[in-house]
């Protein structure tokens, strides 16, 4: 029966896999869309895509005291938007004493982002024609979305002292007045609020209610960011830039990577047999599912040390399989049996694993929160390789060991398992009886825990459905 | 001899400390007397790339000219006027590209090069020698790589035949005749447009009908050339990629990172397992900056990537053999073992581990060195270093110094007698 159900199983995973590798890598058509492979949709930098770029220059009217300071700020606030636009592989440099000049890879309507930045938008908040509030104090502005008044909005967070200015302007005397929000964009006014008073607001955040969409609540947030540079800037010129190194770099480490992966099986396979098979087998499925997350997460812009990173991943992912079947061959050598060691050899691995894991994901969470630019994207990746190596490790190969053992868990030359000194003559599967007792037990009790849960549930549910008539 | 016949015999890991940690602190020397030599020959201990330094940057506008076809050629062209631009005295300055794209498309169409200024040298005002003699040479050269000259010129009486390299299409030839015809009105000559054609057989052969004394025939060559769709053009100097803020967001996060990993393993371990481990971090990345600067390899953005991936790695390969140390300390089997055999058999046990994983690391981050393109090398040499640097420390330093701390406190303690000499363990517990 189990191995049935075992050999069912593994069959599954095969055809996953199988599935997996052909939608990374085989783009295909269904009917009028067609779906682009994973691995030729995750986003790129500089390096190997190129991208766009834009050169700013100081509008005219901008006085030239400490010039350089200012435009190191500017410089400083643009990267940070970008980055906040997901851009983390962006690069904005100065050139010369007045420019700055900006690179973005991968990107779909260049033209949008760099005409918004090169249009900043001066931001005040009118009330009985005094002006309380300007862009000046506001520290960052962020798109949303407001239950309140169903509706976009920009998030305004304020410094100390526009904080004070709006919880005096927002104070009981002025309640029923309205205050204007007006924003000026090449010298045009345009007011695009005017709510009224109902509290005073102490917190130091003012939101910016009725956008049309998420897109034009996001432009402006942008613009009022821009509006903030220490130093106005206009577009100069914007064009397409290509690779620094380009395809030849991409395909170069895409068969690095190839090669070394297979190298990694055969040896595998070599040291631990089986227990290698098995291995090759989850590392095929950790590398499907990291194309398909390195695809879908927000941020990732993959440059080639990227690759190599993620190349590297691979191999220590590799790791935990090799901790657990060294325990594994740890057990068995002291004269446990197969199943046995590998329940013991498991449960001791596991904290192991987790222990490792978790330290490196508080490093890659520390570095993605307080890092900025290419170290805050480095750290995604980082992140996505560590926890999906602990996830295979701890469950999905766990899960195709256990499934392998119950097709065949009496040939210890299979997983190259052997007898310490002093054990050669224990039978490979002395106390399988047992463990199978053990595991029927077990499953028996889960099911009649769920059993229990699901008539409490049901006895809940028709308590509540009795109180609603 | 066999790595099986190794693992029976005993582990002195921690006995023979001290000539363990000779090794790395060996290595650090050098890297310092290797820095104070380039310091002093070469004007810097770390070679520091234009991500980091910033640096000049030249257009090439080449316009329609420049299709995705001929990029390549004209960029190796480009490199090579820049590896081989030398002074006066045919002394080479050493320049080298640090990048190449290729910059907007039709009419816009332009290389855009980034270069690092020469090597600052003791007495030498390197940015005046830069902007005054070497972008100006630069500029010179590459505009000479634009220009379509003709690789013969014949005079035949009355005719004079210039053959050129490739073919002369019809918007040069107009240039061509308009440079004759300036010349032909400067020295009255008299040649008319009809007298300048491109010959039938070949469109790479010009013809004029026009006599040439000898005396102008140098003057009239330098007409026949004609300045291809090609013009460099200095660009302004641009800062460094890697900003300060960057940099310094990175340290201040590394060692936030650093405080609150120590943090956890001292909560899920010892504290003393806690400060090995960051030490053995430390040692690793420490290592890494040594091999550069003993090699003196170019510091790009690329190395700060190859930082962290180490300081991943070796955490990592660090808490597996804390995880069998805190096991096998625990252990009711162990207790009359003292901190340091308990250390000693915790690496031994975990050592096929140790080598499985680093070879199979070792496998994926090799190919890409083997195999990839000279920038991802830079990248992944560091990265080698840190990796067998990781599997130094987690072997051979992050236990000793357990295995101290704990006898040092079990001396003080009086639980367990601590000697430096420590009976031979029985390895078999079983």
């Amino acid at each position: 029966m189990k191995k049935k159900s075992s050999i069912i199983k593994l069959s599954i995973i095969g055809v996953i896999l199988i599935i997996g590798l052909v939608f990374s890598f085989i783009p295909m058509n269904f009917g009028m869309t067609t779906f682009k492979s994973f691995a030729r949709t995750i986003k790129l930098g500089l390096d190997l895509k190129g991208g766009v770029y834009a050169v700013y220059e100081m509008a005219e009217t901008e006085n030239t005291s400490e010039i350089s300071s200012r435009m190191e700020g500017t410089r400083t606030r643009l990267e940070n938007l970008l980055v906040n636009k997901g851009y983390t592989e962006a690069t904005v440099v100065r050139e010369g004493d007045t420019r700055l000049r900006v690179e973005v890879p991968d990107v779909d309507e260049p033209s949008k982002i760099f005409d918004i930045i090169g249009k900043p938008a001066e931001l005040k908040f009118v009330l009985d024609g005094n002006t309380v509030l300007t862009g000046e104090n506001v520290v960052s502005a962020k798109p949303g979305y407001d239950n309140e008044s169903a509706s976009y909005v920009v998030q305004l967070s304020l410094d100390s002292a526009g904080a004070a200015a709006f919880r005096e302007a927002t104070k009981e005397e002025n309640r029923g007045k309205t205050i204007s929000i007006i924003t000026t964009v090449d010298g045009e006014d345009t007011t695009i609020s005017s709510p009224t008073i109902n509290d005073q607001i102490v917190n130091g955040k003012a939101i910016i209610t009725n956008m049309e969409s998420q897109e034009v609540a996001q432009n402006l947030a942008d613009q009022i960011t821009s509006g903030q540079f220490e130093v106005k800037l206009s577009l100069l010129e914007s064009s397409t830039i290509s690779p620094t190194l380009g395809e030849r770099a991409l395909m170069l480490g895409l068969i690095a990577g190839i090669v070394g992966l297979v190298l990694v099986m055969v040896f595998m396979c070599i040291i631990y047999r089986m227990f290698g098979g098995i291995a090759s087998l989850s590392l095929m499925l950790y590398t499907v599912l990291m194309l398909f997350l390195l695809a879908v997460v927000p941020g990732v812009q993959l440059t080639l040390p990227g690759i190599a990173g993620i190349l590297l991943s691979i191999g220590m992912a590799v790791d935990a399989n090799v901790i657990i079947y060294e325990r594994i061959k740890e057990e068995y050598r002291n004269g446990k049996s197969i199943l046995a060691s590998y329940y013991a050899g498991f449960k001791k691995a596991f904290w192991s694993i987790f222990d490792s894991n978790i330290t490196t994901i508080i490093a890659g969470v520390v570095l993605y929160f307080f890092g900025s630019g290419s170290v805050k994207g480095f750290a995604i990746t980082l992140l996505i390789g560590i926890i999906l190596s602990m996830f295979m490790a701890l469950v999905v190969t766990r899960g195709i060991i256990k499934w392998v053992l119950h097709i065949n868990s009496t040939n210890p030359k299979l997983y190259n398992l052997k007898r310490g000194k002093g054990f050669e003559n224990i039978e490979a599967d002395k106390t399988d009886a047992q463990i199978e007792e053990r595991e029927r037990l077990e499953q028996e009790e889960k099911a009649e825990k769920r059993r229990q849960k699901e008539a409490e549930k049901a006895k809940k549910e028709g308590g509540a459905a009795n109180e609603t008539v | 001899m066999k790595l099986s016949n190794l693992l029976e015999r005993d582990f002195k890991i921690v006995e023979k400390r001290k000539i363990l940690y000779i090794v790395p602190a060996a290595i650090v020397v050098l890297a310092i007397i290797m820095g104070i030599i380039f310091q002093f020959t070469l004007g810097s201990a770390v070679n520091l790339g234009m991500d980091f330094t910033g640096g000049y940057t030249v257009e090439v506008e080449l316009s329609t000219k420049l299709t995705d076809d001929n990029y390549d050629s004209y960029a190796s062209q480009i490199e090579d006027i820049f590896e081989n631009l030398s002074d006066d005295d045919g002394n080479k300055y050493g320049l080298k590209v640090s990048s190449m794209q290729k910059q907007g498309s039709g009419e816009t169409a332009a290389i855009y090069v980034r270069y690092q200024s020469v090597k600052e040298e003791k007495g030498v005002d390197t940015q005046s020698l830069m902007e005054n003699e070497i972008n100006v040479k630069l500029i010179e050269e590459l505009n000479e790589l634009f220009k379509i000259t003709p690789s013969a010129v014949s005079y035949d009486g009355g005719k004079v035949t210039a053959t050129y390299l490739e073919v002369i299409s019809d918007p040069v030839l107009e240039d061509i005749k308009n440079n004759i015809l300036a010349f032909s009105a400067e020295n009255s000559l008299g040649i008319t447009e009809s007298d300048i054609t491109r010959s039938a057989d070949s469109a790479a052969v010009v013809t004029v009908n026009a006599q040439i004394a000898e005396e102008i025939k140098a003057a009239f060559a330098k007409a026949l050339d004609v300045p291809e769709y090609g013009r460099a053009e200095q660009g302004e100097m641009i800062s460094a990629t890697v900003s300060n803020e960057l940099l310094t967001n990175a340290i201040l996060a590394v060692a936030l990172a650093i405080v609150l990993m120590l943090v956890y393993i001292a909560f899920r371990f010892e504290v003393s397992s806690g400060v090995a481990a960051i030490i053995a971090l430390m040692h690793d990345i420490i290592i890494m900056f040594a091999f550069i600067v003993i090699f003196h390899i170019e510091i790009g953005s690329t190395f700060i990537a190859a930082l962290i991936t180490i300081l991943g790695y070796s955490i990592n390969n660090t808490i597996i053999i804390f995880d069998r140390i805190r096991e096998n300390h625990k252990s009711p089997l162990n207790k009359n073992l003292t901190a340091a055999q308990v250390a000693n058999r915790s690496v031994k046990e975990t050592l096929l581990r140790s080598i499985n994983t680093t070879i199979t690391t070792l496998i994926m981050i090799g190919m890409v060195a083997i195999i990839g393109v000279p920038s991802i090398r830079v990248f992944a040499l560091p990265i080698i270093i840190g990796l067998l640097a990781g599997t130094y420390s987690s072997i051979c330093i992050s236990p000793s110094i357990w295995a101290s701390w704990k006898g040092y406190l079990e001396k003080k303690h009086k639980k367990i007698p601590y000697t430096e000499k420590a009976p031979t363990e029985n390895t078999q517990s079983n």
